[in-house]
Formats: C-alpha cells, structure tokens, sequence
C-alpha cells in the first residue's frame, strides 16, 4: 500500500476507534451519530485518490467559508444544548466535540489537520474513559493505542518524505524520486504492532507500578444501582414474579475454602431479609429494632447471637462476595451470618439475623462473610412435642383472617404427623406434590393471592410456595418466618465463582426449633436447569470471568491492591530468599567441613583463614584483570564490527591462548605478524598452524573479505592441531619452567 | 601488469643499483605511491643521489637536481621570466622545478628564501611566477638531502617545511658484504644510468590512485589516532604531531599497503611506518637536549610510544 494512502487510512481509523468508544459509553443523538457515520464514509472513500468516486467528492467539497459558518453554528449549537437541551457540560461538549470530528474529518489537507484530527480523537477517547468503566473499554483502547503508533510513524515517514522529496526536486530527476517512494509491506505492518504491543505491555507495568489516586475523580456512576425487589420494609405477595426473567448481575460469590469438583457446585442459599408478618396481602417485619454491630477488629463486624465471647478469628464458611451497587441496602450471605468484613461505616442488624448497611452504597461493594449454618438436631427431629419460648411464639404464629379452609388443609395434611419435624415435611410434600410451578401468575391483582395458590389455581413460584408453607405450619402452631433472598444456581467454571443475577431472586422457608435454632426449609419445586452447556453459554460465562477480572484489576485497582501485590511479592522474595540461604548455608557448612579436613591434615589452625583469604585475593585479581583487558574501546567498537569479524576475532583470541600457554604472550602493542615472528621464534612447531591463522583473521578483520564455511572449519581445525601440538610437546623456552 | 608486479620490478630495478637497501626502496616507492616528499638524512656518500637518479631513471621520468648552496635565489630553481625581443613580451623560462623527480641535495645549506620557495612546489603540486600559475608534472616528488653531521653554514629547515615531507629516512651503510659488491662493479658507468625504465609516468600515477583506495578499518584509524595524540601527550616532546601527520601517516601507510600487495591496511603497517613518518614532525622538549639532531633519539621515543599504544584485536 503507498504510504500516502495507508497514512490517512490509520488516521482516520485512529479517529473512528475514539469515536466508537465515545458511541458506546453514552447515547448520542441519532442525527449526530448519522452525520458523523456520513463524515467518516467520506473520508475513507476520499483516501483513494484513483477510483472515480473519489474524483466526484473531490467536487462536493464545501468551501472553507461554509465551514466556518458551520463551526459558528455549531459553537452556538453548543451553548444552546448547554443551557437549554441537555442541561449538562459532559454531553454538550461531546457533541460539540463530535462536531469538530466532522469538520476535519471533511477538511483532511494540511498536516496541521491531521494533528488536530489526533487530539480531537484523543479527546474523545478520554472522554469515554471518563464515562465508562465496562470491559468494551479495553479492546477499544488496545485498538486505538495500536492505530496511534502506526499513525505517527507514518506520520513522520510522510514528513520526512515529503523533505526527501523537497531536496530531491533540487538536485536529481523526479523519477528517481518516484521510484524511491516508500510501500508499506506486511513485515512493517507486524513490526509495527509489535511496537504497540510492547507500548501496551509497558503501559500496563506502568498501571500497576504508579501510586495509584482513589478511584470515582472522573468516574460517572450515578443512577447505575440495580433496582431489586424483595428487601424492602412490606413485600407484597408476588413482586418477585416480575424479575424471574431479568438476567442482569446482582452479585458474584466465591467460596474461597470450600473445595469441589470446578464445573459444578451445589445451589447456594444467599440469605437477604426475613418477615414474620403476613396481612393477606404483603409481608413486613413487625421488629423493625436494629442495633449495630461490634467492629472489632477495624474493618470487621460480628453479630453477637449470646453472650459467648467473640471468637478470636471468624468461624464458618467464607464467602468472597462482590455486590453490585443496588437500591437496598442489605448484605447477603449463606445463613446464618456471624461476621462480614468490608470497608463499611457500620453494619445493623435486625432481630432476624439480616444484615443492614446504614444507606444502600451507590458502588460496588466488596466484602467477605462468614456464615454459620445451622441443622437439625436428631432429637428434635423425632419429638413429638416441643415447648416453643414465649417470644417465639408471639412473633411467628401470626396468621391472618385466611379463609378457613387453609386451617383445614393444614389439619388435613398434618393429620398422620408423629412429630412436629414431620408435620413439617408433610407439608413440604404436599406442596411439592400437587402444587405446579408456573411465573405466569396475575397475583398483584388478585385479592386474596394466597387462597388462589392453595385452593383454587394451584400454580404459583418460590413466593406463593413459601408463603403458603409458613401459613399452613404456623395454623398447625409450628413457628416459621419468611425469607427472601437469592438462590445462586449459576456456577461460572471459568473464574470459580457463582453468578447471581436478578432472575435468581428467591423466597423460601425458617422453620423454628428450640434447639436447633432456625432451619431452612424450601417448598419451591426444583427450577428446570438454567444453567446451559453449550458453547455460546460457556463463552458467555468466560466474558463474565473476564470481565469480573477487569473489574478487578482495572477499574478497582486501588493502592490498597497495590500494596497488597507488593507484600505478595516482598514475601515471596522473602521465602526464596530464605530457601537460598538455606540451601547456601548448607553447602557453606559442607564445602567448610571439607576445607577442614583437608586443612587439619596439611597445616595447624589458623591456616585456613590466609588460605580463604589468598583465594580471595586470587579472585580478586583474576577479576580485576578480566575487568582492566577489557577497555572500553571494545565495548564500543564491537558495535561496528561485522558478523563476520566477531567471529574471526573469537577464533583469533582462542589462538591468543592456546599460544600464551605455551609462555608466547601478546602484549598489547604487539601486532599480529610480530606475534607470528615471535610464535616462529619460540615454538616452530605451530607456526604454519598460526601463520594460517594470522592470514585469516588479518584477512577478515581488517580486509573485511567474509569468513566462509570453510574458512571457519579450516580455522577451527588449525586451532585443534595448536592444541594437540600444545598438550604433544614440551614447551623449550616456557617461562613457567 | 598489475600493482603488485609493477611495483616488484620498480624495486628489483633500483635494487640493482643501491645493494642491500630494500627497506629504503622501498619506503621511497611507498613515498612516491602516497604523493609525499622524502627527506634523506644522512652522511654523504651513501648513495642518496644514486637512490633519487635510480628511481628516476626506473620510471622513465625527467630528473632534476638541485645542489643547493647559500647563494642559490628562488627564481633559480622556480624558473624566472626574460623579455623576449622578438614578440616583444616577457617569457618565462622554466627551472629545475620542472621535473617529475626533483632532487634537493643538501637542501639546509640554502637561505630559508630559497627554501621555502620550495613550499608551494611542494604541498601543491604547483608553481606561481609574476601572477601566473604554472602546474608542475605528474607525478612530481622532491627527495632532500641533508648531511646531519656538519652545522657550519647551514640554515635548519623550519618546522613548517618539515611537515612537508611525508618521510625521513636515514640509509646508513651497507654491511661489508654489499659494500663488497659495489667496489666489485665496474666503474665506467654511473650505476644509475645502466638501468632501464621499467614504469611509465602514467603507471605511477595510477598505482597512486590505487593506492588512496586501500582500505583503512575503523579500529585502524583509531589506532593511528592513538599514536599521534600519544606524541601531543608526551612529556619527552614538546610538540606533536599535528593534523597533517596523521593525515601522512595514514596515507603513507596505505601506500605500503598496496607495495606489500594488500587491499587493506594492518596495524603493522602503521607501526612499522610511525617513526619514518612521525619523527621529524614532533620537537623534542627542552630537557632532552640538543643531542640528537639526526633524529634517531625521536625515533626512540616514537618506538617507546608504540610500544604503549595497544593495537586493536
């Protein structure tokens, strides 16, 4: 592709890659969209100058008049929409923003135009970083950091072909000119994004490496909270039945202790809120009492159920959970929760073990909880009778004026009961059998939503199940409360994790027992799986894990974060340190030992320390000799040398000492023939073998001829015959004798 | 015939006549290929004259000499112009300038007029007379004599001059061998007159274009600048060598290096041709004396230095 061509291409790529992510990360007008969409059409099929079409826009250009006008206008635009329209700096300058676009999408002829086409778009890229926080960010950034890096350089290629070309007009015939004119090939095209790669990957070091500032300076997050329903103070019968389709994300669970097979979980009970009150219609909470719980230590809140002591580190089954920000203000968790620990200003209780915050938070929230389930005890599980407390039995034995005939189901069904427990579970069968699960129930309209479930429609979800269990066992005087909450079903293999969404929304049943505390009962028949295997799924939950680690790394990437990588990585350092040390120490003792036997047996004590020390001395010198024969100069010169003369100056120093240890030393200022009239005085033997040697390198190095093939194994083989002449026959006048 | 064989049958030739001196024929070949001046620095009667008439006579070239004594005028050896009265104009005749080969024997005898008339001859090939420029042949060398052993009435040639020639050389006497077979030649003839051209004028010139296209490694050069900032270093010299020795060194040493058949410089080559080059372009510092007018102590303190500087590997 001409340079020319490939050049404005990535510009305006540059730019539609800033202008989409702006598109994305907040709604613009449909005509500004179209108007912009038209610009960037244009000014690609402007960029090949040959094709006819491009020949007819070349006509269709406004004049520069018309668009100043056009700008005016547009500034006026601009003012209106912020005083009258949209009320509001952030998208009034974004379409005033989008206009200028247009301008010098249209107006690409100077390099100036190209410049401000670039900060324009950079703009706009900023603009919705500010807005967003979604994971679509990221391939848009990598997109657009990677058209940056090839719009610059060719940026400066044009520039600097266009100086090339200046001078060229001067002194030699365009042609040549024409002929030297640069093409982008595939091997530029991938050298180049590999620069933006590597400028990617060091932007990222760069992400983790600064201080980071707190998060939300530019961070757009209002009116994000997730509407739920089931929290709050009255919950009217059926309210769930509405959301059972809404897939979006409330929350995601990890289980950081527990261990199991990766692909699937078992469904997990997140506790929200519980009621005691039934009225007919809605439930509500007749203890609206809350108290706060204890912080201690910072950061991590204990519900005190007795007066036992708290416990010194949180007991039971840990959840991590991120919550997303939603409109109440409620922490859930597995039942029953102990202790939760967040960066929160408090946590309230209620009388029913639910968790509160002080206000809904309007951002993600992340914190982990402890959960201490309860079960059953094997003598209540049989007992016939049991003696419930007084307050027990003020509070959840309401029932209200129902029908009759609900007090009659109950006797009915509870009738061959042998004990309370089972009493219990024959209403559970009961209702598991002859009840269909059905989300197409009209039950806000109806008056009296619990009759129809029992009697009459007998079809119904979670909420008519659980609310007709509590009712039926508190006529049989079996203490019991509603809970709402989320039933996590959807376990992401991928980032190990439940997903909870809307849809998950769910109410089931505590029944009471004296000894064993509240037990957790539901009366919902199984959902069909909604968990799917096929691969459009899987690739979903990916996304999601991907995105969860976005969110993670990215967006939530806070100093605390930072400074928790940096301990990781301290202690870490920490153990490798301390296994070589070890592993050091070890050999020292080892090597020491030996180094006294062998010490012990030659000389007295006190030896050994001039020995280490001579050995030392020896290094030393050994080191500093090295360091001195290596000047500078070699450092620098070898940057010029050829391949080939690296390699025959290799092969000419190992001929440098095979000779210095036959006593034949080159000093420095000796040059190589006077070293081979040295080497035909003291060991004759060799000369031929170095003669043809010096030949060679000389050759090489100097005549800078190339070093073939066999040049090089003839070498080597002459320095093979130097050794074995070497090691064959006694040196006569070696200075070492 | 190419360089390496023309170059070989120049030596033989000359060989033929100065017994026993192929180091010194072959520094004044290298001389003549690097377009430089020698300067001959020697008692007489060791066969200066004979060495500067032989090469002349080898090349097929004209050959002038030039003895110089204290009363000798510029325009004696530049040319000088006569009126002609015929066409009624001034004519100039040429001087003994005027030969490819220029012999100065005993050129410290002149007056430093004369002397440095010699200069422009010398660094530019050519000769300016009343407003008129006249190019010299080509090629055009100028071998000095000067006898170091007497001082009386001589006039030191100045440093400037000095720089002018590529090389000192000192001949010395042949062993007694040779000197054998020179008395054993016989007399009749000058020896220099028996030999033949064996190169033309248009020979030489080419050799010395090929000789500016040896190739000189980067390492190379920097060894040479080695040397020469070591003598501008040394505490045993006073002045050293300037921008022009190097710039003689590096020719000459490329000369030498198409006389030995190569097509690239060695660091031998610059080692070997740093004194002859070097010596009489350095002044030795106060406290050495005046001892050592014939230069040989320089020499020893151009072989001290090289001995320092190491030679690239």
């Amino acid at each position: 592709m001409a340079l020319d061509q490939a050049f404005r291409l990535s510009s305006i790529l540059l730019a539609a890659t800033g202008f989409a992510s702006l598109t994305l990360a907040i709604v613009l007008p449909p005509w500004l969209l179209t108007f912009a969409g038209g610009a960037f059409a244009l000014a690609v099929l402007r960029v090949n100058h040959a094709t006819a079409i491009s020949g007819a826009l070349q006509h269709l250009r406004l004049s520069a008049l018309t668009w100043n006008i056009f700008l005016l206008l547009a500034f006026a635009g601009f003012w209106i929409d912020l005083l009258l329209v949209s009320q509001e700096l952030l998208p009034a300058g974004i379409h005033f923003l989008v206009l200028l676009l247009v301008n010098k999408l249209s107006n690409l002829d100077q390099r100036r135009d190209f410049l401000h086409l670039y900060a324009i778009s950079l703009i706009t890229l900023l603009a919705s970083a500010a807005l967003t926080t979604q994971l679509w960010y990221a391939p848009f950034f990598f997109v657009y950091l990677v058209a940056g890096v090839w719009t610059l350089l060719l940026y400066h290629l044009r520039q600097e072909q266009e100086e090339d070309a200046g001078r060229h007009m001067t002194s030699a015939n365009p042609a040549q000119t024409r002929s030297a004119r640069p093409t982008i090939t595939v091997r530029f095209f991938w050298t180049t994004n590999g620069l933006a790669a590597g400028a990617f990957g060091l932007t990222l070091l760069f992400f983790f490496l600064i201080p980071r500032i707190g998060i939300g300076l530019l961070q757009n997050t209002h009116g994000e909270s997730l509407r739920t329903t089931g929290f709050s103070e009255q919950v009217d019968l059926g309210v769930i039945g509405p959301v059972k389709q809404d897939p979006s994300i409330v929350m995601r669970v990890e289980l950081p202790d527990s261990v199991g097979p990766a692909t699937t979980r078992e469904p997990l009970y997140l506790r929200g809120v519980a009621y005691n009150r039934y009225n007919g219609k809605s439930w509500s909470n007749s203890l609206p009492h809350r108290r706060m719980l204890t912080e201690l230590p910072p950061g991590t809140f204990t519900l005190r159920t007795s007066r036992a002591k708290l416990p010194a580190s949180p007991q039971g089954l840990r959840q991590d959970i991120l919550l997303e920000p939603l409109d109440t203000a409620v922490l859930f968790g597995a039942p029953f929760l102990s202790t939760v620990t967040g960066t929160f200003l408090s946590v309230q209780s209620d009388l029913m073990g639910s968790l509160h915050l002080a206000f809904p938070s309007h951002t993600r929230i992340q914190y982990t909880a402890y959960s201490l389930p309860t079960s059953l005890s094997s003598a209540e599980r049989t007992a016939a009778a049991v003696l419930y407390p007084e307050h027990i039995l003020q509070q959840y034995l309401q029932i209200p004026d129902v029908s009759s005939q609900i007090v009659e189901l109950a006797r009915h069904v509870t009738q061959p009961a042998g004990s309370v427990f089972h009493a219990v579970t024959l209403i559970h069968t009961h209702l598991l059998a002859d009840y269909r699960y059905n989300l197409d129930v009209p039950s806000l309209q109806s008056a009296h939503p619990l009759e129809d479930f029992l009697l009459t429609r007998k079809t119904g979800y979670c909420e008519h199940y659980a609310t007709a269990m509590v009712v039926l066992l508190r006529a049989v005087g079996i203490p019991a409360r509603l809970v709402t909450g989320f039933l996590a079903t959807e376990w992401n293999e991928f980032g190990g994790y439940y997903t909870v969404r809307q849809r998950d929304a769910h109410a089931w049943v505590e029944v009471y027992f004296p000894q064993s505390g509240w037990i957790t009962m539901d009366p919902t028949p199984p959902v069909p799986e909604t968990i799917g295997q096929s691969w459009w799924q899987s690739m979903g939950r990916v996304m999601d894990s991907v995105r969860l680690q976005w969110d993670r790394l990215f967006v939530h990437f806070s100093a605390n974060d930072q400074l928790t990588v940096v301990q990781g990585i301290r202690e870490s350092g920490e153990v490798v340190r301390t296994k070589l040390s070890e592993s050091l120490s070890a050999l020292s003792v080892k090597s020491s030992a030996m180094l006294r036997l062998v010490m012990s047996t030659l000389a007295p004590t006190g030896i050994p320390h001039a020995a280490l020390l001579v050995m030392l001395a020896i290094g030393a010198a050994y080191l500093g000799r090295r360091l001195l024969h290596s000047p500078r100069n070699d450092a620098s010169q070898s940057d010029a040398l050829s391949a080939h003369q690296r390699t025959v100056i290799t092969l000419y120093t190992t001929m440098l000492h095979c000779l210095a240890q036959r006593g034949i030393e080159k000093a420095a200022s000796t040059t190589p023939f006077e070293l081979l009239r040295q080497v035909r005085e003291q060991w004759f033997e060799a000369w031929p073998a170095a003669d043809a040697l010096t030949q060679l390198y000389t050759h090489v190095r100097f005549g800078q001829a190339p070093l073939t093939r066999e040049d090089r194994t003839t070498a080597e083989d002459l320095l093979r015959r130097l050794r074995t002449l070497g090691r064959s026959t006694p040196p006569q006048n070696n200075k070492a004798q | 015939m190419n360089a390496s064989q023309s170059i070989k049958s120049l030596q033989d030739n000359i060989a033929q006549v100065i017994k026993g001196k192929s180091r010194v024929i072959e520094m004044a070949i290298v001389c003549l290929l690097a377009r430089g001046h020698l300067l001959i620095e020697d008692v007489p009667g060791v066969g200066k004259t004979t060495l500067a008439h032989s090469l002349a006579r080898s090349l097929d070239c004209s050959f002038k000499r030039i003895q110089f004594t204290s009363d000798l005028l510029p325009s004696d050896i530049v040319g000088i112009s006569v009126f002609n009265r015929q066409k009624q104009a001034f004519e100039f005749m040429p001087g003994p300038l005027f030969a490819h080969i220029v012999l100065a024997d005993e050129i410290n005898r002149t007056t430093p007029k004369t002397q440095s008339s010699l200069l422009e001859a010398m660094s530019e090939a050519q000769i300016s007379v009343d407003n008129h420029t006249y190019p010299l042949h080509q090629p055009f060398m100028v071998i000095a004599t000067q006898n170091p052993a007497e001082y009386h009435g001589t006039f030191p040639l100045p440093e400037s001059q000095l720089d002018r020639f590529l090389m000192r050389l000192r001949i010395g006497y042949p062993t007694p061998a040779e000197e054998k077979k020179v008395l054993d030649r016989p007399q009749l003839l000058h020896p220099a007159d028996e030999i033949q051209p064996v190169l033309s004028a248009q020979h030489i010139v080419d050799l010395q274009a090929q000789a500016e296209k040896v190739r000189m490694e980067d390492s190379l050069m920097d060894y040479l600048l080695a040397i020469v900032l070591a003598t501008r270093h040394n505490d045993l010299l006073s002045l050293g060598v300037s921008t022009r020795g190097a710039l003689a060194l590096c020719k000459a040493a490329k000369a030498l290096a198409l006389v030995r058949d190569r097509t690239y410089c060695l660091p031998e080559d610059i080692k070997e041709l740093a004194p002859t080059v070097l010596s009489h372009r350095v002044m030795l510092s106060r406290s050495q004396g005046m001892r050592t007018k014939t230069g040989e102590h320089t020499e020893r303190i151009l072989q001290d230095i090289l001995d320092s500087v190491p030679v690239p590997i």
